[in-house]
């Protein structure tokens, strides 16, 4: 089912998600909003999954790294005892150097530490379908044998485009944890898809980004 | 030989709490005619699962494990001893 998050400093805060193995947390700057294409936060979103330019990759950089220090302070961690990490897209062994999610990765990291090939796996279908649903758990592609190197810090980011059922977050985590048993796991995205009117209709919520701050639009000014 | 429909969490509430529902059917029916047959038992579930006669866009439905989408829509058939579940949608990342 939907997970329901909490707004911890601008932010939006995942304490649970569909798959939930392994990771502390999730955090998101939004919501990217299936039926509300107007809404300005969701149009920046998936502009810069679906068709992105300069602007929306220099946009969801900057606001991903914004996002990265908030969260690092608000934990009170220790950015030397702290890393990020890129996510592994499906057809991905290893992080791709030149990638999209390498270089907010990297740009998260700021003056913590970056691991930008910590994470290993044999290629996979997308999950499309039923692959996504809990409900048909048989069918979900559970051999991607994610491996994980052991690393030297206390806590550690996973940075993905956007966290839907935290399915890979919950894999990568497990290859993490199974290196580095004391590490402690975050999933940090830029947002999560959702359905406006589902939350609506089936669970009387009211999603929307008017938690995040209109200053905000400021690193990401531009839409084409 | 009934047809079983699964029931998500949120809509359980409209089914008196029942996780899955055992429907007699006729040989054959259609989703659509399985989810009017609900509807008749379970008021109000048919229009959490439709709009203007279209299976809203935030529900998936499968018949044994099959999308629906992928086969004819709400005119899929449906068989005595099919299982139907009925999900939100997950929107894709």
């Amino acid at each position: 089912m939907s997970s329901l998050p909490h707004v911890f400093h601008n932010l939006l805060r995942y304490d649970t998600l569909t798959f939930n193995v392994g990771v502390a947390a999730a955090f998101t700057v939004g919501y990217r909003l299936e039926d509300r294409p107007g809404d300005p936060w969701s149009a920046r979103f998936t502009k810069s999954k679906f068709d992105p330019d300069e602007a929306s990759t220099r946009g969801a950089v900057r606001l991903m790294a914004h996002a990265a220090q908030i969260v690092v302070r608000a934990l009170g961690l220790e950015p030397e005892q702290t890393g990020f990490t890129p996510a592994l897209r499906s057809e991905e062994t290893s992080a791709n150097p030149d990638g999209v999610l390498a270089l907010r990765a990297s740009q998260c990291a700021g003056v913590c530490r970056y691991y930008p090939d910590l994470l290993q796996k044999e290629p996979h279908l997308p999950t499309g379908r039923g692959g996504l649903y809990p409900e048909f758990r048989s069918l979900l592609v559970q051999d991607a044998n994610y491996r994980a190197d052991s690393i030297n810090v206390k806590t550690i980011f996973i940075v993905d485009d956007f966290v839907a059922t935290g399915k890979t977050l919950s894999l990568a985590a497990t290859a993490i944890l199974e290196r580095n048993p004391n590490i402690t796991v975050y999933g940090l995205a830029l947002a999560k898809p959702e359905w406006h009117s589902l939350m609506l209709d089936w669970y009387d919520v009211d999603v929307n980004n008017d938690h995040i701050p209109l200053s905000w639009a400021s690193m990401w000014p531009t839409l084409t | 030989m009934t047809v079983t429909v699964n029931i998500p969490e949120p809509l359980r509430k409209l089914a008196n709490g029942q996780v899955e529902l055992n429907v007699e059917i006729a040989n054959t029916t259609t989703v659509e005619k399985l989810i009017d047959d609900l509807e008749s038992k379970y008021t109000g579930i048919k229009n959490k699962l439709f709009d203007n006669g279209e299976i809203r866009g935030y529900v998936k439905v499968f018949v044994n494990d099959e999308d629906i989408n992928f086969i004819r829509g709400k005119a899929t058939e449906v068989k005595r001893g099919d299982t139907v579940t009925i999900v939100a949608a997950i929107a894709g990342g």
